[in-house]
C-alpha cells in the first residue's frame, strides 16, 4: 500500500509541476522526500526540465532539486527517529 | 574509540556516497544543457502521458474536466463577487455618512426641513388622460398650482396645474404639448423638451451636438430639477436636427407616492438659469481627486481661471 502511495505521490509532483501548481508541488516534494528520500526526485526534475525545455537556459527544477538531494540526504537522518540499520552502525 | 571510529567512518562514507549522487547529476545536467534537443524530446516523450492528462483537463468538454473548471470559474467569480459586495457595502456607509452630515450641515444653516409634502398618487394614466395624475393632497395641505412635484430627492417630473382643497393633479412632463427648457449636460447645451406623451418626452437639437445615450436632462427653472437621461437617440443624418427621447426613471404605473414642493416654479431670470447651468457644469467637472492625483491641478486651474476672469 505503501509503495502505491509514494508512486502516487511521485506522478502527482509531475502533474503538479505540469498544472504550475508550485505551492502543492512543494508540499508533495516534501512528504515524497521525508518517506521516501529526494534521490528520486533528481530523474523526475531532468525530465520535466527536458518537457519545458529549460536545457537550451537553465534547467532550474534540476539544479534546484540536486541541491534539494544533498540538503535533505545531511539533515534527513537528525529528524527522523527511527534509523536504518546503516545509519545506526 | 574503537565504536567512535567506525561510526565516523560511516558518516565519512555516507557524505562520499551524497557528493557522488550529486556529481553525477550536475554532470547529466552538464550533458543536457550541451544537447539540449536530445533532452527535450525525452522530457516530451516521458511526460507524453502527463501532458495529455493536463490538455485534456484543460480543453476536453467531457463532463469530468467541465466540472472542474466550472468549479474552479466559479469559485473565482464567488471571490470577485464578494469582494464587490464588500465594496459597495463601503459605498453605502459613505452615501449614509455625506446624507447624515448634509442634514446636520442644513440644520446648522437654518434651513427650513419639510420643504415639499409627500403624497398619494390616487389616479394615473389608464383612469386619467395622458400624461396626468391625481394626488390626494390639496389646498387644505398648502398644494399650490405651479408647484413642481418629485419622485426623488432631485428627480422632478411635472408641476400641478389644478388644485381642489382635497385633490390636485399633477401635468407631467412627457404630457403631450408640454414645452419647457432644458440642459443636456455631456452634450451642454439648452434645448426644449417637449411631451410627447405615454411617459416619454423629447428634446431636438442641431445635428453636430454631441447629444449621446446617458446624458443627464435638467430643469434650470427649477431647483433642484433633474428630470432623467436620454434613453433612445435619433439621428438621422439626411435630417437637420436630431432628437433624444427620455423617459421617467420610474415607470408612470410604479409611482405611489409623490412629493410636491411649497414653492412655486416662478419664472426665472436669464441670468439665474445660467448661474444653475454653470453650476451643473462645474458639479461635473469634479471627480474624486483621490483616485487621480492630478485632478486637483485641475480644479485649481479652473477655479483660478473663474476668480480672475471679469
Amino acid at each position: 500500500m505503501t509503495f502505491f502511495i509514494n508512486i502516487a505521490t511521485y506522478f502527482l509532483i509531475g502533474v503538479m509541476v505540469i498544472q504550475n501548481h508550485l505551492f502543492v508541488a512543494a508540499a508533495l516534494v516534501l512528504l515524497f522526500t521525508f518517506r521516501v528520500g529526494a534521490l528520486w526526485l533528481v530523474p523526475l526534475a531532468i525530465v520535466v526540465d527536458g518537457y519545458f525545455g529549460a536545457f537550451a537556459t537553465t534547467p532550474v527544477f534540476s539544479l534546484v532539486t540536486i541541491v534539494w538531494y544533498a540538503v535533505s540526504e545531511f539533515i534527513r537522518p537528525q529528524l527522523l527517529l527511527q534509523h536504518t540499520p546503516y545509519e545506526q552502525a | 574509540m574503537k565504536l567512535r571510529s567506525r561510526h565516523n567512518s560511516s558518516r565519512y562514507n555516507r557524505h562520499r556516497h551524497i557528493a557522488k549522487v550529486a556529481l553525477i547529476a550536475l554532470a547529466v545536467v552538464l550533458l543536457g544543457m550541451l544537447l539540449p534537443t536530445f533532452f527535450s524530446v525525452t522530457g516530451r516523450i516521458a511526460l507524453y502521458p502527463l501532458h495529455v492528462t493536463n490538455e485534456w483537463y484543460r480543453t476536453s468538454s467531457a463532463r469530468l474536466p467541465m466540472f472542474l473548471r466550472e468549479q474552479n470559474e466559479l469559485i473565482t467569480r464567488i471571490s470577485d463577487l464578494e469582494n464587490q459586495l464588500a465594496a459597495a457595502s463601503g459605498t453605502e456607509l459613505t452615501q449614509q455618512r455625506l446624507y447624515e452630515e448634509n442634514i446636520w450641515l442644513k440644520g446648522l444653516l437654518g434651513v427650513e426641513e419639510h420643504s415639499r409634502i409627500a403624497a398619494a398618487v390616487i389616479a394615473r394614466p389608464g383612469q386619467l388622460p395622458y400624461d396626468m395624475m391625481q394626488i390626494d393632497k390639496g389646498e387644505q395641505d398648502g398644494i399650490k398650482v405651479g408647484a413642481p412635484v418629485y419622485i426623488g430627492l432631485d428627480n422632478v417630473i411635472g408641476v400641478i396645474t389644478h388644485v381642489t382643497p382635497e385633490y390636485s393633479f399633477i401635468e407631467l412632463f412627457t404630457t403631450p404639448s408640454f414645452k419647457a427648457t432644458a440642459f443636456i449636460s455631456g452634450a451642454n447645451v439648452m434645448a426644449t423638451i417637449e411631451g410627447h406623451g405615454g411617459g416619454v418626452a423629447r428634446v431636438r437639437v442641431p445635428q453636430g451636438v454631441p447629444l449621446a445615450v446617458g446624458n443627464l436632462v435638467h430643469m434650470p427653472s427649477i431647483d433642484p430639477g433633474v428630470f432623467g437621461r436620454i434613453s433612445y437617440l435619433e439621428n438621422e443624418p439626411s435630417q437637420p436636427e436630431q432628437f433624444g427621447y427620455i423617459t421617467l426613471q420610474k415607470p408612470i404605473s410604479g409611482i405611489h407616492y409623490v412629493a410636491v414642493a411649497r414653492d412655486i416654479v416662478t419664472p426665472s431670470q436669464p441670468s439665474v438659469i445660467e448661474e444653475r447651468v454653470k453650476e451643473i457644469i462645474r458639479q461635473t467637472m469634479v471627480i474624486d481627486v483621490s483616485a487621480l492625483s492630478l485632478a486637483s491641478t485641475t480644479i485649481i486651474a479652473s477655479s483660478t481661471a473663474d476668480t480672475t476672469s471679469p
